[in-house]
Order: structure tokens, then sequence, then C-alpha cells
């Protein structure tokens, strides 16, 4: 069979597809059209015979046939409408590919069609006109450049008017009232204290007393939760997607959960998980000025996200050597963002302020090598803001507008996860030990003032890796299987409450009663003066420290989150 | 009976246009349980596993290699129409057209201007491997690896020619768009680029009507004119092109010496062959004036750019929140109620002034935007000028180094190339 005659029956065979091609098109095309027009339609959203019925059902709500009329009802127009969906979708696909089909047969019938072209009479070179031709290639660029002038112009009238909303935004730089929230790990002050409010008392999770809702968390971490207005936020992980989680803090519904988008493989850098001991990728705990929630992540990054769930920036900060993984939660100073990352290794340790909407280092000091867990508090004492940092062997404090080191104290020993507390004129902090020795010291002055700086210190043979709470007058401990209760002034013990317990997340001092959740599932409530007033049974471990805002509190345990309101 | 077929695939095409609708959103409230079931959390989707994306970049180095070879070495259409194809279906059909080059230009611009936008590596690749390539090869990419220009050129049935003058004015437009492009990326509004991408929602067999009716119009357009989406609108082209012209290798129609014959004058569908040129002498009084009226246009682009970005900053979804916002508060609501966005804002609580504070700031940053925008566009506008005022001299017909799509379709109406081939040929059938 020679080239020509093996071309033709190409042609023909490609003419035939293409003819057969655009009648399977046509057809869809004619039976979607069809179809669409005149099949069977669902209407769910706006069918008025579910809206009167509808009506009905909410004249008399106990009907039982009426409510079963409606679910019968509601059920047939949602299978008229998926039917119809997957009928057209499936026509869709038929026409689309069909019509591509014919089309590409056809245009393959055209190029085996292709002549040789021939040589045109007169086969002299022929220079395009040059003046014409640049003449007419010049005019057209300056139409099109005075066209696009007159439109920038036009645009530019219709941009140069206003749209309403500029005099109510200019100057407004005003602060958000952060008073009324739980913005940050244990409060806005990082204090734990909470002076105002009514909340419950007790609450049972299997009569559901008190219980306003409860969501199952698909993310896990020891982080604690944080409450803006109706929002709740949370960071997680899932593997080793990172996550941070917003929550309605009214209705409990997952408003939305993000995965975090870092610019490094999270593949090549392992973090001891909670199973195996770790504090696992997610437990510090994230921070909302109202506008964003800020999460930093065991893997060193922190993140900056919009309420609706939009990335905004992401810092990394390097390698990370810290044994259990990064525990220490970010803090908010005026338009900063502080973090504390006590790396291990060596030269990696750090404390940095960021700004809040670019994510760019505002500061940055080094601090003394090795890990520690525990999360800054910035206090204001006699008129003078300061961070408070625990961390190895010592308390370091800072000047959070600049990040210049004020003083320290040479005071603590083991591994560093408790932060510190001030109350009553006084930091207090505890060390990590089968020994606890908690230290009360003076703030201000410069420089190393181990000597003269620490007001009081007591020792307990028993050990707490939390951070106490102080309401000025009292400070109350929760040791492994110990809560106690000391003067703030002198240190003395005011009383000692024993519990067969152990208590990783830290205790909170409500309007004179103290809440703590414990590892065995179990939150309690402690009088003042110290005596055991309820036991309530969670379930499952509580790690986080509990929120409260709004008369409602927020317990996040291993794998829920229950929100706890007076009924 | 005669059918006129070519009516037929018209007719359908329209008909494919007003069954828009189809595609269309449709929503509805979920069904109101009474037990105790709860809603999923909707999930995005995983990412492509990594090792595929790096092979997607392997597969993309190795046709736009191909492509080059098939335009600059051997010369063969067939080729280069075969590696389209393949890329119709892989990038097309299959990857179904994301991520392209011509998106990851907002990506690039977003990654550049935003802390918080994280570009994946194999992203970064997609966008530099064409433009790098196009330093030594020209423009492959779009020969034979670009998923949109393959739809197009294998639609084109009947070509109806552009004059030259109307072809270089329209490819004005793929500057403006890839400047508008960036501006909306970088103000964090929306990819307008893939937003009204015309050919994904073939490659998806879905889309929402806006890109239906696009695709439409320019699947009916490619059917006469070649490739009107990249010599007109491709803002990923109008960063090839000047990097095509300054390639170390250039395609060429003839594989010797240029006869001159004229065959290959209207081979090109994309107007893309430079015919021999003698210009006349003129007398040109050299002055400042150019210079000025250079100057004087690049001034008034800022200037118009500025108020031009305010008016487009009115699209960005927080801007025009703030814009509704306002109206309610001082209005009330219209007469058709308010919108669901509005009711979303109230019901979140968030004090107004914050909105307005946030809108305010993103219009400073359109207007800071659209004077660089303005500037864009006028200097474009200016070195258009330029180059419609040149007068080159040329006596062989050539390709246009940043116009050629390196199709190849004017090598085999090259006499000189048809004798190589038969010497090639008679090579082959002699051993």
């Amino acid at each position: 069979m020679d080239r020509e005659t093996l071309n033709n029956i190409f042609r023909l065979a490609l003419k035939q597809a293409a003819v057969a091609s655009a009648a399977i098109a046509l057809i869809a095309a004619l039976f979607l059209a069809g179809y669409y027009l005149t099949g069977q339609q669902g209407n769910i959203k706006d069918s008025p015979a579910l809206e009167a019925l509808k009506a009905k059902l909410d004249k008399y709500p106990d009907h039982e046939n009426l409510l079963r009329e409606f679910r019968e009802k509601d059920l047939k127009e949602r299978a008229a409408f998926f039917r119809k969906s997957v009928i057209l979708e499936q026509g869709k696909n038929i026409f689309i590919v069909f019509l591509l089909l014919a089309l590409l047969a056809l245009r393959f019938e055209r190029a085996l069609t292709g002549r040789i072209p021939e040589v045109k009479k007169g086969s002299e070179t022929v220079y395009r006109a040059g003046g014409a031709g640049i003449n007419n290639s010049l005019a057209a660029a300056a139409v099109t450049g005075l066209v696009l002038l007159g439109l920038l112009g036009v645009f530019a009238v219709l941009g140069a008017r206003k749209m309403g909303f500029e005099a109510a935004a200019a100057g407004n730089e005003k602060e958000i009232d952060l008073s009324s929230s739980w913005n940050s790990f244990r409060g806005p002050a990082g204090s734990g204290l909470v002076k105002e409010g009514n909340y419950a008392g007790e609450w049972d999770l299997k009569t559901g007393k008190n219980i306003l809702w409860k969501t199952a968390l698909s993310a896990r971490s020891y982080s604690s939760p944080v409450v803006y207005k109706d929002n709740l936020f949370l960071t997680g992980s899932e593997g080793k997607v990172l996550k941070v989680l917003c929550y309605d803090a009214v209705k409990g519904s997952c408003k939305w959960a993000s995965s975090v988008m870092v610019p490094v493989k999270l593949e090549d850098i392992e973090i001891m998980s909670e199973d195996a001991g770790g504090a696992g990728y997610a437990a510090p705990t994230p921070v909302t000025d109202g506008e964003h929630v800020f999460a930093l992540f065991a893997t060193d990054h922190l993140v900056c996200f919009d309420l609706k769930g939009k990335q905004l920036w992401v810092k990394y900060f390097g390698k990370t050597e810290n044994t259990y993984g990064l525990s220490s939660s970010p803090v908010l100073w005026k338009k900063n963002i502080i973090v504390q990352l006590d790396l291990g290794g060596e030269g990696l340790s750090k404390i940095a302020a960021l700004d809040k909407k670019s994510g760019k280092t505002v500061w940055e000091t080094k601090r003394p090598d090795g890990a520690s867990w525990g999360t800054p508090i910035i206090i204001e004492h006699n008129g003078k803001n300061e961070i408070i940092t625990t961390g190895p062997e010592q308390v370091i404090a800072y000047d959070p507008e600049t990040g210049k080191e004020l003083w320290r104290v040479k005071c603590l020993a083991g591994e560093i996860s408790t932060s510190a507390v001030y109350g009553g004129g006084v930091v207090v902090v505890i060390d990590v030990g089968s020994v606890s020795t908690v230290t009360a010291i003076t703030p201000g002055g410069f420089g190393e003032v181990t000597k003269t700086k620490i007001a009081w210190s007591m020792q307990e043979e028993n050990q707490a890796i939390n951070t106490p709470v102080t309401d000025g007058k009292i400070l109350v401990v929760a040791m492994n299987s110990l809560i106690t209760g000391q003067d703030i002034k002198t240190g003395k013990t005011l009383w000692k409450l024993a519990l067969e317990d152990d208590f990783w997340a830290s205790p909170s001092l409500v309007n004179g009663t103290v809440y703590i959740p414990s590892q065995q599932g179990k939150v309690y409530t402690v009088s003042y003066g110290g005596k055991l007033i309820k036991t309530m049974d969670m379930g499952e471990k509580c790690s986080a420290s509990p929120a409260f805002a709004g008369g409602r509190i927020f317990i996040r345990s291993e794998k829920n989150l229950v929100c706890i309101g007076n009924k | 009976m005669k059918i006129n077929y070519k009516r037929l695939f018209i007719a359908s095409i329209f008909l494919c246009l007003a069954l828009g609708a189809v595609f269309a959103e449709y929503k509805f409230p979920p069904p109101e349980f009474e037990s105790n079931y709860s809603l999923p959390v909707m999930q995005r989707p995983p990412a492509r596993a990594e090792i595929l994306a790096y092979l997607d970049i392997f597969i993309l180095l190795a046709v736009i290699l191909l492509s080059a070879w098939a335009s600059l070495k051997k010369r063969s259409r067939n080729i280069i129409m075969l590696l389209s194809l393949f890329s119709l279906l892989y990038f097309g059909f299959y990857k179904e057209g994301c991520i392209c080059p011509i998106g990851a230009v907002q990506d690039a611009a977003l990654a550049l201007s935003s802390p918080g936008y994280y570009m994946p590596f194999t992203a970064v690749l997609i966008f530099i491997i064409p433009l790098a390539a196009s330093l030594f090869a020209g423009r492959a990419y779009c020969g034979g690896a670009c998923p949109h220009g393959a739809l197009q050129d294998l639609l084109l049935i009947k070509e109806l020619k552009i004059p030259r003058w109307l072809d270089r004015s329209l490819s004005l437009f793929a500057y403006i768009y890839l400047g508008l492009a960036v501006l909306f990326a970088v103000t964090g509004s929306t990819f307008l680029i893939c937003k009204y991408d015309p050919f994904v929602p073939f490659f998806r067999l879905t889309g929402p009507f806006s890109m239906l009716v696009t695709g439409g119009i320019f699947l009916v357009l490619s059917l006469f004119i070649g490739r009107p989406y990249c010599r007109f609108i491709c803002p990923y082209g109008a960063l090839l092109k000047p990097l095509s012209l300054v390639s170390r290798n250039k395609v060429t129609v003839t594989p010797d010496k240029c006869i001159v014959c004229r065959l290959c004058e209207d081979s090109c569908p994309f107007g893309a062959i430079n015919k021999p040129e003698k210009p006349e002498k003129r007398n040109i009084k050299k002055g400042a004036l150019p210079a000025i009226l250079f100057i004087s246009g690049l001034l008034a682009g800022v200037i118009l750019g500025n108020y031009t970005g305010a008016f487009c900053s009115a699209y960005n979804k927080e801007v025009g929140l703030a814009v509704e916002i306002h109206a309610y508060y001082e209005e009330g609501p219209g007469p058709g109620g308010i919108s669901d966005e509005v009711k979303v804002y109230l019901d979140s609580g968030e004090s107004p002034e914050l909105l307005f504070t946030r809108a305010e700031a993103l219009k400073n940053k359109f207007k800071k935007g659209g004077s660089l925008l303005g500037l864009w566009i006028m200097f474009v506008l200016g070195l258009q000028l330029l180059y419609a005022s040149r007068k080159p001299k040329r006596e062989i017909y050539e390709p246009d180094g940043a116009r050629c799509l390196s199709c190849g379709r004017c090598f085999m109406d090259c006499p000189v190339e048809r004798q190589e081939q038969l010497k090639r040929d008679g090579q082959r059938n002699v051993k």
C-alpha cells in the first residue's frame, strides 16, 4: 500500500471519527439540555413544600406524622437532587470529551490534507515596506498607548472616589480589649487568676450536668485552649502535620482547621512524641491579639494566622536540640510576640521579639545554653515592665522593649518546666526535682542579684512540674500527690492537701476557688482554706491548663474538648 | 447528504456555553440531624506526594528538552505535535492543568512579597525551568510542553490572518495582564490567572460558569486564530518573550541558506515570521522630545496607576466587605436585605473599625502596587513604540526571536528543508 492510499484511509477514518464524535457530543448536549429543563428536580433550599411543612412543624413540634412526612419529603428531594447531579455530571463529561475528540480528529484530518506550497509568481524578494509598514506599527502602538492612558485615566477617576470606610479607619490604631478574654497560656497575664465571672463549681460528664458541649479532637497535643470572644483556638498535630484549629466557643463546632505550611521538610525534624515521654509537636499554647492567632511548634516554627484561618506568616528559628520538645508558649507584648527558645545544644538558646504583623525580628538576645520548658511572663513592678524567664539554673529578667538583660538570680536546679508567677510584689519560681524548692524573688536591679533579691525560699519533698498560682496573698502549689497553700509574703505553709494524683496542668484560682485538672482524669476544686470541695471525673488524662472566659470553663482532655457552664 | 460539520461543531460549542449553568455550584443546608451526629470538618485534600511532584518536574524537563531538540536539531513538526499531544494529556487532562508555570507567576510574586506564603520547591522549579530553557532554546516550552498552547494549536482549523500592527498591539495586553495578576497576588486578593484560566475547566471537566465562558470563547477563537491566549493574554509568555529574544539558539525556517523563495511567508499562523526588510532612509530629527515624552509617560503611569490601584482594591474581598459594612452602618440594610458575608461578619462580633483599618491598609497597598503597575504599563508601551520605530535590515525570512512559538510549521514549507529531508530519506533507503 503506497503512502497516499494510507494517507487517504487515515483521512477518511479521521473524518468519520470527527462526524461520529460530533454527533455523540450533540446528542449528549441535547439530552443534557432536555434533562436540565424537564428532568426531575430536587429542591432543598427553596422547596415551597418543605417550607410549608417546616412552618407546620414549628407550630406543632410534637406531631409525629408531620415530622415523618417532613423527613420523607426532605429525603426524597435530596435523593432527586443527587440523582440529577450524577446524570448531569456524566452527561457533561461525555459532551466535553466527545466535543474535544471531534475537534482534534478534524484538526488531524486537516493536517493530513495539507498541501505543499508552490513558489508564488514573481518570486523575487519582496521586502516588507519599510516606511509605510513601520508607520502602521508606530501608529498602532501610539493609538494603543492613548487607549491605555485613557483607560488608566477612567479607572483613576473611579479610584479617586472615597469608598466610605476611610474616615472610620483613619488613625484607628487602638488596642483591642483582651481583659475579658483568655488569650494566652494561663490567661492575659499568664497568672491563672480569675477575679470575676460566674463559673460552674461542679459538673458531671455522665449526666450532662453543666456540660454545655463536648467535642472530640483529632489533633493531639498538651497545649491549652485560648479564647477570644466566640473563638477558641487550639494547636495540635496529626502525625507530623502541624495544626491550628478554631472552635466556636458557644456551640463547640469547628470553625476551621488549618495545616501549617512551613518552608522546611517536617519529615526531617524528629520530635519526641507524647507516647515516648516527650512534649510532642504542639505543646506550646497559642496566643491571640483579637486579630491574629500565633502558634509556636516544637519544630521551631512560629506561625501567624488571621481569625479566619489564613496563614499570614511563618518564622523558622533553626534546628532544635531540645530533648523533649519545646513547650514554652509565645506571649503578647504590645505590637510584638515574644518567644523563649531554650533549644538545648550550644549557642542555640535565645529569647526574641517579633513584629506581630510581619513576623520580622524586632530584637533577639542570646540565653544560657541548655533546654527548658517554661513560658515567660511579663510583669509590671514599680512602674517598670520586665520579662521574667525561667531556665537552666537561673531566672533572668529582660526589658520587653529592647530585649536587654536586666537581672538574674541563680536559684533553679533540674529540668525547668515551670513558669514564674508574680503577685504580692514578688516573683515566685519552682525548680524541678525530687525535692521542689520554691523561691520568691523581689524584681528589679541589674546584673546577678542572687544574694540580694531572694525574699524567701522553702522546700517540699515532692515534685512540681507545673506553675503555681497566686492572688497576691496566698500561693497555691500543685505537686505530685500534694497541694499546698503558702503565705506569699513569708513562704509560710498555711495548709496542705494530700491527693493520690499527679498534676501536669497548672492550677487556676477562680474567685477564691482553686481548679486543678489531673493526670487521673479528674478536676479538683479546692477552697481558699485548703479544703477539697468537689472532684469531677473527666474520663481521661487532663494535661492542659483550663481556660476561663465569659462564664465558661474550657478543658482540653486527652481526646476531647469540653465546655462547662452553669445551665 | 453532505454534512457541514464545521457548523455542527461551532453550534455544539455554543450549546456547551448555554449549558454553563449545569456547572454552577448548588449549595443547600445540611440535613437537620436529631441524633448526636456531628458533621465532619471540611478537610483539605492532601498534597501530591513529593516523589510524584519531582516526577512531574522530570517529565516537564524531559518534554522541554525534547521539544528544543525537535525544533532546533531534528526540525520535526511531527515530533513537536506528538509532544504537544502528550503534554495536553499529561499536564492538561491528567494533572488538570495545575500547577503550571503560568499560574506559578503568582505564587512567585506572593512568595517574594509575603513572609507567610510558602512556595514549595517543586513549584519554584516549575516556574524557573521554562524561563531558564528559553535562554538556551527559545520558547521550547510553548512549542511542546504547554497544555494550554497544545489545546489551542491542535484546534486551529481555519486560520484567519491578523494584520501585523493589530497583532503587535494586542500582544501588549499580556504585559498588562501580568502586571494585574502580580498586583492581585501580592495583595493577597486572588490568583487572577487561575481564576480566569480559560482551559482548566476543560482539563478538569468542571469549573465555574465564568471560567467556562472564557474557555468557550477561547476555544472558538482557537479554531480561527492561531493560539490567541498565548499571543495576546498569556502572562508567562510575556516573561518568555524577552528571554527568548536573547536565546543562545534560535529556531530557523531553513536548515541552510535561505533562498528567499517566499514559500514560508504564510506558513506561520502566529505572525511570527519576519519578512526581509529594506528600510528607506528617513530623516529623523534628533532631540530630547522622545525622552521627555517617555519620562512624562512614566510619570503619568505612576500617578494614574495609583488611583487605578485604589479602584482595583474594591475587588479585594476584605475591602469589598468594609464597603458593605460601612454602608450597612451608615444607611442600614438595603432593599434586598444584607448579604451572607455581612451577616457572617456581624455575627463574628469584631469591631468594624478593625475591618476598616485592615481595608485601608489593603487599599494603600493596592495604591502603591497600582503606581508600579502604571509605571510598568507605560514602560512596556515605550518599548513597544521603540520596537515599532526601529529600522532593521533583513535579507531573509526568519522567525521573530520573541514571538516564535517553536511549533515547527514553517519547516515543511521550506524547499531547502524538503531537499534535506529527501537526502536523508535517500540515505536511509540506501542503508
